[in-house]
This record gives structure tokens, C-alpha cells and sequence, in this order.
């Protein structure tokens, strides 16, 4: 059994060595909440790092400043990430967003959640 | 229905696509409610002109002059029926605004559908209190198509010097030197033609600015000093928990020598690469300090700082405050 956090932005819960983080309904995602996002899951994982899966399906778009902060910022004790995302237009949003920023992690966009976490397996030894 | 949704999205990417070829990257499409292919296209032209402008920016700065760029005005004013009382010149060219058209009409006839229900929000927190003032971003309607993003600031005067409150919103847009000069001198020659100081079949020759001479930007850094520089940033924050190589570590991994390092470093990101280094593992211990429990000495380590009497001085130099000190005003566990 996992216990799931419900923040404000998103909830979140470990499973076997995997932090999953999904994304609550954000019709427009800016630095302040890009900011708020990230204080809750470093407060969520204290201290320690992990492989994260998260599930961008709540997000209808985001500002600039957003993006290149959580590219730098988002990568503070994440080993990797797996983004889930299955709608076309928020895929595609993904994919300039890593062309472009190229997060400082090996970061990753699956269509589906178990291909998402068979990457993020590679990451587990060096999670704790 | 969905053709005509289809005919105006295309219309609006054409639209944009003319803006940019133009060289404005102000502008940007509304997005719909589709799930589509289109509409993936609209998003990918959005974030594209904002990321071409934000690099179009970075590079500006390499000339010291900053003749390249100048910032315009925009004004409105507002009654207290958030109508538009008056405008300046500068915000109807920018907004392709006709004065005649503007005056009287609500202000959130000039905002796009997401901007107008933040508005509305911002009406009501004005009427809620005597004195307002905030700082947003507002999306303006330009035609039927495109749209422009601006931050804005929104402030209420005090109604007891007046009859009636007024709203003040202003805000600015970089425009090239070189579109100013050109619009002065299409404006004087126009006014020229009004007075009859020039015949109007004059009107279409040469402009000053056709025969400016055409100076060089000045660029200092090659394409592979850039990358060189964009490379080293990207090494760094990698291994930001590990200590730096020196800087002839540094030119060996990337095949070059110091002194390129150095300077293209410094000018592409203007700071040293010792001092980035170090903010950013300043920067990363904030972070910790504020949301985990762990050890200042743990906290440290995993910041890149093998010496905590290092770190605590370093913290201190940049946020003022010891990092126990730091701990206590930013996370709830400590307060």
C-alpha cells in the first residue's frame, strides 16, 4: 500500500522506489505555481532522490519562464523523469519543451504509464 | 462549424507567420478547444516566437549601446465604469487601434476571453479597497486572429482628489531602433504632405533610412564559441554536486583553450564561470534548506561544498543570512 500526498498543484505517492506526481487540472501553468510545484514535492521526498513519473494531463499550456524553470530547478533530486501525456496537442507542447530546454536529467514522454515505468527502472539503484 | 474553426486557425497561423517574417514577435493565436493536429501547430508557433524573441534578446546584449532595441509606452485610462477614457499614440500603432473606435468602449472589449475573466476578477479586487495596484499579464486582441501579450501595471487613483476614481494601465514593447526610425520618418513625411511641403507624388521615394549606412552587429563570439559557452553551463549544472574542474580542465574537455573559456562564458551568460558555479549550488541549497529536514552538513554536500565552514561563509556572502538562520525564516519544520 502507498499513502498519496494531495498538494495543491498535483498529488503524489512512491511506488517501488518510483515517485509518481499527476498533475491537478492547471489551465495555465506560470513560474509562481512552477515554483509552488516544485516546494511540494522537495518537501514530499526530504532529502532523497528519485526515478519520477509524471502525468501531465491536468496542464492545458505553460508560460516560458515556467518551462525554463522547471528544466533548471525541476531536476533537483530526480534522477530521471518519464512524462505520461496521451493528448496530441500537450505532446506535442512536450516535445518542444525538451528539444528546446533539454532538462538537465534523462527526461522522457510515453504514452502510457507502464512504458514509462520501464525506463524509469534503469534509475532505481541510484535513488536512495 | 468545425471548417469555420479550421479556416479561422489557418487564417491565424498565416497571420503570424506574416508577423514573424516581419520580424515581430509580440503577437500570438488564441488557442481553441480543439484536440488536433492544427491545433498542435497553433501551440508550436506560440511558444516558438516567444522562444525566438527570448533568444533574439540574449543576443541584443552583446551590443553595449543598446541601440538595437527601445522601449515604447502604452497608456490607457480607464473611468470608473472601466471605460476607456483616453489612450496614447503609441498603444493604438502598437494594438492597430483606431482612436474614434477605442474611446467609450469597455476596457475588456480589447482583452482575449481568458484575459477578460482575469479582468473581471481585477475589477471586483478594485472595488474591494480604496487604493489598488498590481502587476499582470494581459493578453490584448489584435484583428480577428492574433493576439499580444503584455505585462501590465493596473492602478486605481484615489477618488478624494477626484470626482470619480480613474484606472491607470500601462505597460511596454521593445521595438527594433531601426522600425522607430523608419516610422518617425514615414510619420514627418506624411505630415510634410499634409502641410504641402512635399508633393504628394513624392510620397513613395527613398526613405533616410534606405540609406543609412549598414553597420555591422557586433558579435564578438564565433557559432562554436557560443555552443562552447552554452556546453560548459549545461556540464556545470549536470555536476553542479561535484567540485568544478579548473578551468584548463574545462578548455581540454571541450577542446578549446582557457582564455576562450573564459571570455565566451562570460559574455554569452555575463558572470563568470566560477560565480555561476557557485550561485547555482547556492541556489540549490536554498532550495533544500527550505524543504528538507536533512543536515546543513548533508545539505552542503549535496550542493557541490566538500567544507562546511565554505559553504555557511558562501551562504552568507550571497543571501545574508547564515544557513541555519535561513532555515528557520523559510521552512515550516523549523520555524
Amino acid at each position: 500500500m502507498y499513502r498519496v500526498i494531495k498538494g495543491k498543484y498535483s498529488d503524489y505517492w512512491i511506488f517501488e522506489g518510483i515517485l509518481f506526481f499527476v498533475y491537478h487540472e492547471i489551465p495555465f501553468l506560470d513560474l509562481k505555481i512552477a515554483k509552488a510545484v516544485l516546494k511540494e514535492r522537495l518537501e514530499f521526498q526530504d532529502g532523497m532522490s528519485f526515478p519520477i513519473l509524471c502525468e501531465t494531463k491536468g496542464i492545458q499550456d505553460a508560460s516560458k519562464s515556467a518551462r525554463d524553470f522547471l528544466a533548471l530547478e525541476g531536476s533537483i533530486l530526480a534522477n530521471a523523469v518519464a512524462i505520461v501525456e496521451k493528448r496530441i496537442v500537450a505532446q506535442s507542447m512536450i516535445q518542444l519543451y525538451l528539444r528546446r530546454n533539454q532538462p538537465l536529467i534523462p527526461t522522457e514522454v510515453f504514452n502510457n504509464s507502464l512504458e514509462a515505468q520501464k525506463f524509469l527502472y534503469h534509475f532505481l539503484n541510484s535513488s536512495l | 462549424m468545425k471548417r469555420m474553426i479550421d479556416i479561422h486557425r489557418l487564417n491565424s497561423i498565416k497571420e503570424l507567420l506574416l508577423a514573424i517574417a516581419e520580424g515581430n514577435l509580440s503577437y500570438q493565436i488564441d488557442r481553441s478547444q480543439e484536440e488536433d493536429q492544427l491545433e498542435s501547430i497553433v501551440v508550436l508557433l506560440n511558444w516558438l516566437t516567444v522562444e525566438l524573441q527570448a533568444s533574439l534578446l540574449y543576443f541584443s546584449t552583446f551590443n553595449p549601446k543598446g541601440s538595437q532595441s527601445k522601449s515604447i509606452t502604452i497608456l490607457f485610462t480607464l473611468d470608473h465604469h472601466y471605460k476607456v477614457t483616453n489612450l496614447n499614440d503609441d498603444a493604438l500603432t502598437l494594438l492597430n487601434l483606431d482612436r474614434n473606435r477605442v474611446i467609450g468602449k469597455s476596457f475588456s472589449h480589447f482583452l482575449n476571453n481568458q484575459s477578460t475573466i482575469r479582468w473581471n476578477e481585477i475589477i471586483q479586487e478594485i472595488e474591494a479597497k480604496s487604493y489598488y495596484s498590481t502587476n499582470e499579464t494581459l493578453y490584448f486582441n489584435c484583428g480577428p486572429y492574433l493576439r499580444k501579450k503584455y505585462p501590465c501595471t493596473i492602478q486605481s487613483v484615489d477618488a478624494n482628489n477626484l470626482k470619480q476614481p480613474i484606472i491607470v494601465i500601462t505597460s511596454f514593447e521593445f521595438v527594433p531602433q531601426k522600425k522607430l526610425i523608419e516610422d518617425e520618418v514615414k510619420s514627418r513625411k506624411i505630415q510634410a504632405v499634409i502641410d504641402g511641403h512635399i508633393p504628394s507624388n513624392q510620397q513613395n521615394t527613398q526613405t533616410r533610412t534606405d540609406t543609412l549606412p549598414k553597420r555591422k552587429p557586433k558579435m564578438m563570439l564565433s557559432d562554436r564559441d557560443v555552443k562552447i559557452a552554452q556546453d560548459i553551463r549545461d556540464y556545470i549544472l549536470k555536476e553542479l554536486e561535484y567540485p568544478m574542474l579548473s578551468i584548463s580542465e574545462l578548455a581540454r574537455k571541450f577542446n578549446t583553450n582557457e582564455s576562450k573559456v573564459k571570455k565566451a562564458f562570460t559574455q554569452l551568460h555575463n558572470i563568470s564561470i566560477f560565480r555561476f558555479y557557485t550561485e547555482e549550488r547556492l541556489k540549490r541549497a536554498s532550495h533544500l534548506l527550505e524543504t528538507c529536514r536533512l543536515p546543513i552538513y548533508k545539505i552542503a554536500k549535496k550542493s557541490g561544498f566538500k567544507n562546511i565552514s565554505h559553504f555557511a561563509t558562501a551562504f552568507k556572502k550571497y543571501y545574508t543570512v547564515s544557513p541555519s538562520v535561513y532555515r528557520k525564516l523559510y521552512n515550516k519544520d523549523f520555524k
